[in-house]
């Protein structure tokens, strides 16, 4: 395990990135127009009734302190409650995290699914057809916005058929893989052309390299020849992308929760920022960047263990 | 090998757990023990459960739904008509109310409705933050048995048995049955046909049928609506049969529909109009802001940015109030440059002019304002911005020019009147004396000349200050499948969903 020694100093890195975060959206939230309170209560609250509210949510409150106390809040677990709905923030958030992991899970193993054969075929068969062909499939697919490729499932997949669920996240197990199919679909149709278009350069790097020139020559059987090699060392910097990916990956869920109105942590977001609910706002950025440095956590990890030459500085 | 197995497992588990994991809603999918179930889709979520701090259309809309006031407007929204009082007296003098309660009413947990509940839920109403000022005409309360309350009013106010009907003033338990406000509100009960089962904030409210009520049992056992913020999504969500109501149809679909029809609001009770603030430069100057008057053609508006679906504004009170009759007027060119050529800028003039800019209609009036402004020499400048920053500079006053409108919300002029006195003439400062006399006449008065009079009033002391400019009326539509029976919406968007049925 000592591949693994850089992760105590990875975590504790992690505090002052997260620190930063923090700073970054308290700042974010005091330079935005919109007064909380305002925009809670409405053109035909009192001026009164608005102080009130401020005063009931600390924004009477100097800056600096409100920002500590906050700080202090987070550290001992404390997110505060929603201004709208009066939840606790952390509820909140936790129902809509598990939509997010769904959404997220299935979209990235529809993306592997295709990434991986696409990239095999395109690599091996570098400079004909269907090399041709899956690169411009995949140069096409980077220019698709999420949300068109969203309705146009609607359009076209789900209302034809009545096969799917378009509307929330549904409560049954198999309601639920009807709900996340076309999400999942969306989500990969996004992520899948960058990944294909970086393992099939890493692959023809692979494939061009001596060893394997070497093992095709003394006749090593194929499939575990191309799975417990070929992969293995192609996917590493196919990893390092999709770690490095997961914030564009969120900001995908954004779109297609919005397009399939799934309740996670994008949609949640969205409709915090419009009613300045400033508590979830800061919680889910948070949560976001917390997920975004465990992923490359988990991807540099990852990396180690498959790579042995690899040395990942702490 | 194992290393990677492990991290495949803990990914299968993580989702598998996920799965399994179940919201409190689960219990009983589909309805209530398999019975009818109604879904609808809204376009944004609730405040929260108390009715004296909603601020949202569907806010009001869920309070309608699971309280009652003493009397409710009519489905047509005509008139007021009974509801928890089965009727009422009025003292000569306008000022004593007598309601006489409805026997054998219950809340949702069963205990009976009494006049000690009416009384609390009127002072609550009166200390609401929102539309506390509704309801300060109330002076004291009193109730001299379990079914009668007497409102006595600080004056003459025969407008008052209309705001009672306004879903703020819903009643609630006295003393919130012995628990704090925060713990009522966290599962409330009203006396009202549904019954809040869960809300889940951002994804879902359930409601259950109150087989209990005593205007009759609703004819679904089960509502489901769902938050759909996305306007494209709602309607596919319409035509793939998921959801059986949406709010805020979008017009440009309403010919689009299938398996479903439009039902519309008629006639609408909102105003999109031109709000100019009087005390700044250069909208300060009565001659420029006559000019403007002048130079609007609402028709062209009203086809240009609404395809039609909108009727031009000549008066800042809706006609589906009672009491106002709009009389039209043509743009006059000539006037508009003589009145410019008075004012101090005879040679022209710029205008920042600020609009919400998810607000499609709005925008686009607000480019054919620019052309039509542009024809007497004033440059009005588009500022669309974000909801908040729009309401944040709307509320202090820290602006030129702005797209505002305002919806009512009970069949009566006058709570519209009172929000022009509280809310600084709707922002924009002018001509507060002339109004607030014009309302002290129309609260006093019950016969309906003197009622249109006063109405009069209030639209000649608008027009003259000409800061508030009403431009149109847009119509507000449903989409609405065709297994919905029974789904009637007012002109103030009120519907009663215990009379909606399916017929699939």
């Amino acid at each position: 395990m000592h591949r693994l020694r850089f992760l105590p100093k990875r975590l504790a890195q992690a505090i002052p990135l997260l620190l930063g975060v923090l700073v970054l959206v308290f700042t974010i939230r005091i330079i935005t127009p919109g007064d909380p309170a305002t925009v809670l209560l409405g053109p035909r609250a009192t001026p009164e009734s608005i102080a009130a509210a401020n005063a009931q949510f600390g924004l009477d409150q100097p800056l600096p302190n409100q920002f500590f106390a906050y700080v202090r809040n987070v550290v001992s677990g404390e997110f505060g409650f929603s201004l709208r709905s009066q939840q606790p923030v952390a509820e909140l958030l936790g129902e809509r995290l598990t939509v997010t992991a769904w959404l997220i899970t299935s979209g990235t193993v529809l993306t592997m699914l295709v990434t991986v054969p696409a990239s095999l075929w395109a690599a091996s068969r570098r400079g004909r057809v269907a090399d041709h062909g899956i690169r411009i499939v995949s140069l096409v697919g980077l220019g698709l916005p999420a949300f068109w490729v969203g309705v146009q499932l609607i359009q076209w997949v789900a209302i034809p058929t009545g096969w799917f669920r378009i509307v929330g996240f549904q409560d049954s197990f198999d309601a639920r893989i009807r709900s996340i199919i076309l999400p999942a679909i969306t989500l990969a149709v996004s992520q899948a052309p960058l990944l294909i278009r970086s393992m099939r350069s890493s692959l023809g790097d692979v494939l061009s390299s001596d060893y394997v020139r070497t093992s095709r020559a003394l006749g090593v059987a194929q499939r575990p020849f191309i799975v417990g090699y070929l992969l293995r060392n192609a996917s590493i910097p196919t990893i390092a992308l999709l770690a490095s990916n997961v914030g564009f990956l969120l900001f995908g869920a954004v779109v297609v929760e919005s397009t399939f109105s799934l309740p996670g942590l994008g949609s949640g977001m969205v409709q915090a920022v419009q009613q300045r609910d400033f508590l979830v706002v800061q919680t889910t950025t948070l949560l976001f960047a917390v997920i975004v440095l465990g992923v490359n956590l988990l991807a540099d990890v990852v990396i180690a263990l498959l790579d042995p030459r690899v040395e990942i500085s702490s | 090998m194992s290393e990677r197995w492990l991290f495949a497992a803990l990914a299968v588990v993580a989702v598998l757990g996920s799965a399994c994991a179940s919201t409190s809603a689960d219990a009983t999918p589909g309805g209530v023990n398999g019975g009818e179930e109604l879904v609808i889709g809204w376009i944004a979520d609730i405040e929260g459960l108390n009715p004296g701090e909603m601020t949202s259309n569907e806010g009001l809309r869920l309070t309608e739904q699971m309280y009652d006031t003493l009397v409710r407007p009519t489905v047509d929204g005509t008139s007021i008509e009974p509801a928890l009082a089965t009727d009422w007296d009025v003292s000569e003098d306008l000022s004593t109310y007598t309601f006489h309660l409805r026997s054998g009413v219950t809340f949702h947990d069963g205990s009976p409705m009494t006049s000690a509940d009416v009384a609390f839920s009127l002072e609550q109403a009166q200390l609401g933050s929102v539309w506390g000022s509704q309801f300060g005409a109330i002076d004291t309360i009193e109730t001299p048995d379990d079914l009668t309350v007497v409102v006595n009013t600080d004056s003459a106010d025969g407008d008052l048995v209309n705001v009672l009907g306004f879903a703020p003033s819903a009643i609630v338990p006295n003393d919130y049955g012995g628990k704090t406000k925060e713990e009522f509100y966290e599962a409330p009960i009203g006396t009202g046909a549904f019954k809040l089962h869960a809300w889940m904030p951002g994804d879902r409210i359930l409601l259950d049928a109150n087989t209990d009520w005593w205007d009759g049992s609703p004819l679904v056992d089960r509502v489901t609506i769902r938050i759909v913020g996305d306007d494209n999504a709602r309607v596919l969500q319409l035509r793939n049969g998921e959801l059986h109501i949406i709010d805020l149809l979008p017009l440009t679909a309403v010919e689009t529909l299938t398996g479903a029809e439009a039902v519309f609001a008629d006639p609408s009770a909102r105003t999109d109009f031109m709000a100019l603030n009087v005390d700044v430069s250069p909208t300060d100057d009565p001659h420029l802001r006559e000019a403007i008057n002048l130079v609007v053609d609402r028709e062209e508006i009203v086809i240009g940015a609404l395809n039609g679906f909108a009727d031009p504004a000549y008066t800042l009170l809706p006609a589906a109030f009672p009491h106002v009759h709009p009389i039209a007027t043509e743009p006059d060119l000539d006037a508009a440059r003589a009145a410019m050529a008075a004012s101090g800028y005879p040679d022209g003039v710029t205008l920042d002019y600020m609009l919400i800019a998810g607000d499609q209609a709005a925008i686009t009036s607000g480019e054919i304002l620019k052309g039509q402004l542009a024809q007497i020499g004033v440059d009005l400048r588009l500022h669309p911005l974000d909801y908040g920053a729009w309401l944040d500079k709307l509320v202090a006053r820290d602006y030129e020019g702005a797209g505002v409108f305002f919806t009512g919300d009970v069949p009566s002029s006058g709570p519209s009147m009172q929000f022009y006195a509280t809310s600084n003439g709707l922002f924009t400062g002018s001509a507060m004396a002339e109004t607030a006399a014009a309302r002290a006449h129309y609260v006093s008065e019950v016969e309906d000349p003197a009622l249109n009079a006063a109405v009069a009033e209030f639209e000649d002391a608008i027009r003259s200050a000409g800061a508030a400019i009403p431009l149109y009326h847009p119509q507000t539509a449903y989409g609405v499948s065709n297994d919905v029976t029974g789904f009637a919406v007012s002109p103030f968007q009120q519907y009663r969903l215990a009379d909606v049925g399916l017929s699939g």
